[in-house]
């Protein structure tokens, strides 16, 4: 048994999948009860403004293409997968159609500041801040390894890249967002 | 803030805060951060960030769930060939998603493409089937016009193909000719045999109306050139004994 169906079957995904794949709906709930918050708080570090629906699509198109899933990768790398192909996609139509905001860090910040009442530590808004002011990159393989815990090589699968660019990513993040807070 | 040298164990932070390390490995990295303080800052530090970014974007999960069950029916559920296709196309019920609109349009694209690339065939072979015409007509051409009265010569056949066993007549050179047909004089299987393996829309030459076939006839009289490739003035000059 390979090491990514080991993952998928500690974390339960594997059954749910089987159980779904054979008729029960309520498997399906499940899934997007583990792992839609993840998805949105990723999609949301993106600077997606349409974060419910972007993790809405992701189920659907993950479910739609399910048969095709071979386990190579964790369910849950999948999913952060499809959903960043979604937002970047939703990028590239938003400035095709020169309708929707360009990804920006001032777009992503004006996300977090709408959420500045629920937010009660200062010290946590300060490492919210500093977060948003990353690159985009950064900030992706910043979130995926401290808000979700995945490891460089799921991160590297997900953003595209190398475990070794991953490692580089989030040390020149977390150095940022250190010398952001010594300010 | 300052970094820890131990960049082994600066690396496996965020793996001790989410509880994904081993029993072992757990131990080893949480003795270094017991004495090391920059590490124990940097731990701190990851917590907080893990529970700033943990309020980010409220979603409303029941309605996420709703809408994934009526869109991506179960492959074991009733129906669920036409919604499996819908959800692979990306469509909805009242219309199509974001990623259901470009896979449309990537379609629409690709059908256009097969219908040039379909079209672009069906010209290749109209210019092919245009010059494999001409070029019998040619010889045709060149076998009335170079055969003398009273000869036979070799039936025209394809490259590498066996001649018919009709068209073996008239090669023996001591054979009578045949009497020549009034309104044809060229032998059918000289210019098309039946198992003619060219690109051809119609038939060939048989198939000719009779008018046509006159005004084959007087377009091959008109003609002043005999290709160089053609034997038949070689053939001639032995037979007549005209060798300079």
């Amino acid at each position: 048994m390979s090491e990514a169906t080991l993952q998928a079957d500690e974390s339960g995904d594997g059954a749910l999948i089987a159980r779904w794949q054979g008729g029960d709906e309520r498997a399906a709930t499940q899934l997007v009860e583990r792992y839609a918050s993840s998805l949105a708080r990723f999609v949301a570090s993106l600077g997606e403004p349409e974060v419910e629906e972007v993790v809405q699509d992701t189920f659907v198109r993950a479910f739609g293409s399910l048969d095709a899933f071979r386990a190579e990768s964790s369910l849950k790398t999948w999913l952060f997968t499809i959903a960043r192909n979604l937002v970047r996609d939703r990028g590239r139509q938003a400035r095709r159609d020169r309708l929707a905001v360009p990804v920006a860090e001032e777009h992503a910040v004006s996300e977090h500041d709408a959420l500045d009442g629920v937010i009660a530590d200062e010290t946590e808004d300060r490492v919210r801040d500093a977060v948003t002011r990353l690159t985009r990159m950064q900030r992706e393989v910043f979130t995926l390894r401290v808000a979700e815990g995945l490891s460089y090589k799921e991160i590297a699968t997900v953003v595209g890249s190398t475990e070794g660019a991953a490692r580089v990513h989030y040390h020149h993040a977390m150095r940022a967002i250190k010398e952001l807070l010594d300010e | 803030m300052n970094d820890c040298v131990r960049a082994d164990m600066r690396d496996r932070l965020p793996e001790l805060m989410h509880g994904r390390l081993g029993a072992e490995e757990r131990a080893e990295v949480e003795r270094h951060v017991a004495t090391c303080a920059d590490c124990a800052a940097e731990l701190e530090l990851l917590r907080r960030a893990r529970r700033a970014l943990a309020r980010e974007a409220p979603i409303d999960i029941q309605r996420i769930a709703a809408a994934v069950q009526r869109e991506a029916a179960p492959p074991a559920s009733a129906g669920r060939g036409v919604s499996a296709r819908r959800v692979a196309r990306g469509t909805k019920a009242g219309g199509q998603t974001e990623v259901g609109r470009r896979k449309s349009a990537s379609s629409h694209t690709v059908d256009w493409r097969i219908a040039m690339a379909a079209a672009l065939v069906i010209a290749v072979g109209l210019a092919i089937t245009t010059v494999r015409r001409n070029a019998r007509l040619r010889t045709v051409a060149v076998a009335t016009t170079s055969r003398p009265a009273g000869k036979t010569r070799p039936p025209v056949t394809p490259a590498g193909a066996a001649p018919a066993p009709a068209q073996r007549a008239p090669v023996r050179p001591i054979a009578p000719a045949p009497a020549p047909e009034a309104r044809h004089p060229l032998p059918r299987p000289a210019v098309l045999p039946d198992s003619d393996p060219g690109l051809m829309f119609g038939g060939g030459v048989s198939d000719l109306a009779d008018g046509d076939v006159e005004l084959l006839l007087q377009s091959v009289d008109s003609l002043t050139a005999v290709p160089v490739a053609d034997p038949a003035p070689v053939v001639r000059g032995i037979d007549e004994g005209g060798l300079p």
